[in-house]
């Protein structure tokens, strides 16, 4: 409470800054209480940046991370989903949600790391299940799975744990959520291949590093967001930090330096269906990309 | 219209064409790295495995706004703006979690619920020493009452005037036992009609739905 003016000021600083160097689509227009930005303002960059404008697609959407298992995903026409909502307290840093409106709200496991929906603003869904079902005219599927088995929390809570699959605007997305063993094929089955894949990569409450990557090249998405890891924002000193994700992986894009990117944007070419990444760009290549968004302060 | 107390401050508000509402559920299975429980915080109590069409919450508090307890696809109300969901009408009022204001426990919303006629207020964990005249005008009319107790509650409900006061959170009988038109009944459910409610307020205690069994 105390801090959030002061953690605000801060906040517009830094993306003033990130937004002014990284030339990029993040007019700064808004606060945080009213959205974290708008379609009308990437609209009018790309009316001011021609450069911006080649390649503009119909189907774009937004993903910006706030930290943990944290997205804020806008669809082409404004629908957005929030994954994983956290609390923050000792250990975890990050800024949390101030009531950032959606239309659904999705939640992986019951850990306060996942399912804080209080600062999720709006009249949203609260999607946590299995099976299928559409909302705002988004298809969702849950697919059960579970934490890490060994870890003391699992031995108190049925460790239950849902991967959370949808496609917005064409392009599918899967988020992991605190997934913590290797997929079975079933599972591996069920959620195909994702465009995007939101996979935590800090170990001990959820899967090891090793088993991160196995899961990453077994579903072979086109872009692999990393989260749930240590950082300066996240104190477990047990975690991994997202180095150890990223040795000897090629193709990654880091953004997560303080002059960085939060926002990212992506866009399907709707003639050859290859989705690409728009902002902050450039591609490194077409094979399987690693982007490190950096969290908003 | 139909009020059940599962127990704490979480309630099922079943309108008559069968909306259900989940007001602050409550986390019952604390576990070593999650924030602290509340102090003499009951572990064995169970929790509250039922479906819900709308979860409205007071505040982020872990002992209000459990939804993973909740089955269903529920739409999520945090307070804000005034709206209508399956023809139930939500409101909100800002308050202070207690008397300390800013360097205090935060912020928490009064909840207003309106349905079948009926107007009720879900207080969650309010514990300011006295409503501020524009929290009173912004509360308006009350039928029923779902508020925890505390020193402030008696001068409240002489301001608020309620037809019903069913408390919550942990408040106790003993603590009740004095204030005039008490009762304390032994069923979960109760069902009200707007023209049905009575003229002197009424004080009803419910009886827990979800006890941990010692």
């Amino acid at each position: 409470m105390n801090g959030g003016i002061a953690r605000r000021t801060l906040f517009k600083k830094l993306f003033a800054f990130s937004a002014f160097s990284a030339g990029s689509i993040l007019s700064f227009k808004n606060n945080m209480f009213t959205g974290i930005g708008s379609l009308e303002s990437t609209e009018a960059n790309a009316m001011e940046n021609p450069d911006y404008a080649i390649g503009r697609s119909k189907n774009r959407i937004t993903i910006d991370y706030i930290g943990m298992s944290c997205f804020v995903i806008t669809s082409a026409n404004g629908t957005r989903i929030i994954t994983d909502p956290f609390l923050a307290d000792k250990k975890i840093l990050h800024s949390q949600l101030k009531k950032e409106p959606a239309d659904v709200v999705t939640v992986s496991c019951g850990h306060y790391a996942h399912c804080n929906v209080s600062d999720v603003g709006g009249v949203p869904y609260i999607y946590k299940i299995t099976g299928t079902t559409e909302l705002k005219g988004i298809k969702f599927r849950g697919i059960a799975s579970r934490h890490l088995i060994m870890h003391e929390v699992a031995v108190l809570n049925p460790a239950e744990n849902i991967i959370i699959c949808f496609e917005v605007d064409g392009i599918k997305i899967c988020h992991l959520g605190a997934l913590g063993e290797r997929l079975s094929d079933e599972q591996a089955k069920q959620i195909g291949t994702p465009d995007i894949l939101m996979v935590p990569v800090g170990g001990v409450s959820t899967m090891p590093v090793n088993v991160a990557t196995e899961v990453c090249s077994r579903l072979n998405p086109r872009f692999i967001l990393p989260m749930h890891y240590r950082s300066e924002r996240c104190l477990y000193p047990e975690w991994a930090g997202v180095d150890e994700f990223l040795k000897d992986k090629k193709n990654v894009l880091r953004c997560d330096s303080n002059i960085g990117s939060s926002r990212l944007e992506f866009a399907l070419d709707e003639h050859k269906q290859l989705l690409t990444l728009t902002s902050p760009g450039p591609e490194l290549s077409s094979g399987t990309q690693i982007i490190v968004p950096r969290f908003v302060y | 219209m139909k009020i059940k107390w599962f127990n704490v401050s979480s309630f099922l508000i079943t309108t008559d064409k069968g909306t259900r509402i989940i007001t602050d559920p409550y986390f019952h299975n604390y576990m070593p790295e999650d924030p602290a429980p509340p102090p003499g915080w009951d572990s064995n109590r169970p929790g509250i495995a039922e479906a819900a069409d709308v979860i409205a919450l007071s505040h982020g508090h872990f002992d209000h706004s459990y939804i993973w307890a909740v089955k269903g696809v529920p739409r999520l109300y945090t307070g804000g703006e005034t709206i209508e969901i399956k023809g139930v009408r939500f409101s909100s009022v800002v308050t202070w979690h207690d008397n300390y204001g800013q360097g205090g426990r935060g912020l928490n919303n009064i909840i207003g619920i309106e349905t079948d006629g009926i107007r009720i207020m879900h207080m969650g964990d309010y514990g300011q020493k006295m409503l501020y005249d524009e929290q009173l005008a912004k509360i308006g009319r009350v039928d029923i009452l779902l508020t925890p107790w505390g020193d402030w509650a008696l001068p409240l409900l002489s301001r608020l005037k309620p037809k019903v006061v069913i408390p919550m959170h942990h408040t106790t009988a003993d603590q009740m036992k004095n204030v005039k038109g008490f009762t304390q009944i032994d069923v979960s459910e109760v069902e009200f009609k707007s023209n049905a409610l009575p003229s002197e307020m009424k004080v009803i205690m419910l009886k827990a739905s979800l006890e941990s069994s010692m």
